[in-house]
């Protein structure tokens, strides 16, 4: 009993900062585009704010990486490494594509990307996650949406 | 190229799942941060180095404001998110983010709405809520 609750619990916490990261990204938008626009190219605005962003947390965090770095498998260290490979290839063939092609076609095409993260978790972490009909086809509806809003914003 | 960015931001998900089984959420999101900026920053003094020594001083706090919304509290949540909920249901939900943009956008740029972005943002309510409500 006690285990089911501290698991939706769990879970609603992640909802929450799932929805908190939704926030922040989305408020993202408005400061990205005033850097693009006025300031400097993307890619290097995008480099700035992550080196801004890298001393910031690691200032907040660094205990915490100086107490799970020694007991972190080398496994998990690679993982954290692709992770981030991951997300900056994802990062660099953005901005090549919004450099080749319009707004209203690349959003759409990128916001693709949890249907991937939902088909890979199916196939490569059936150990960990459970996928269900309803995760696949709330997934849909979303990247339709978004898909739809990116249309629609630059109309 | 747009998919090869969907595919990177899709499978960073999945490397970072499977990282924080060993690791916090904080450190997860420090050490992929590290990676990533030394990446970015070099790619960026390589191909945009004269743009790099011609940035103007108030530039700098537009990139401190960016990085402090993208980084600290944007992925960080979005690797708590992952590791708390799973990347099943957190990608969906952290992918909802247009919808954010468009609502600030809205009320605080004024810029109006129209039917694509009507019927989008009411997709990705009804996506979230089926998200959202399952146990």
């Amino acid at each position: 009993m006690i285990r089911v609750e501290t698991a939706q619990r769990q879970l609603l916490l992640g909802y929450l900062a799932a929805l908190g990261a939704a926030f922040s990204y989305g408020s993202l938008t408005l400061v990205a585009r005033k850097i693009v626009t006025d300031f400097a190219p993307p890619l290097v605005g995008t480099a700035f704010s992550m080196l801004f962003g890298t001393v910031i947390l690691g200032l907040m965090v660094y205990r915490h990486a100086i107490v799970d770095l020694p007991r972190a498998p080398r496994r998990g260290l690679l993982m954290v490494g692709l992770a981030g490979l991951a997300s900056t290839f994802g990062v660099s063939f953005w901005f090549l594509a919004l450099n080749e092609s319009r707004v209203v076609v690349v959003a759409p095409l990128v916001g693709t990307s949890p249907l991937l993260s939902i088909a890979l978790t199916h196939f490569f972490l059936q150990r960990l996650e459970r996928v269900t009909w309803r995760t696949v086809f709330g997934g849909v509806l979303v990247v339709f949406g978004v898909a739809l809003v990116a249309i629609g914003g630059n109309r | 190229m747009a998919l090869l960015a969907a595919a990177g931001f899709g499978t960073s998900a999945v490397f970072a799942r499977l990282a924080l089984q060993h690791m916090r959420a904080t450190t997860g999101t420090l050490l992929s941060l590290i990676v990533g900026t030394t990446i970015v920053m070099t790619l960026a003094l390589l191909i945009h180095w004269e743009a790099v020594f011609a940035l103007a001083g108030v530039a700098f706090l537009w990139f401190l404001l960016s990085g402090s919304i993208n980084f600290p509290v944007g992925r960080l949540l979005n690797f708590t998110s992952v590791r708390l909920a799973g990347v099943a249901r957190s990608s969906p939900i952290v992918g909802s983010s247009p919808m954010f943009a468009i609502a600030l956008a809205v009320t605080v740029g004024g810029e109006t709405i129209n039917a694509p972005i009507l019927v989008g943002t009411t997709a990705i309510i009804g996506g979230l809520t089926l998200i959202l409500t399952q146990r």
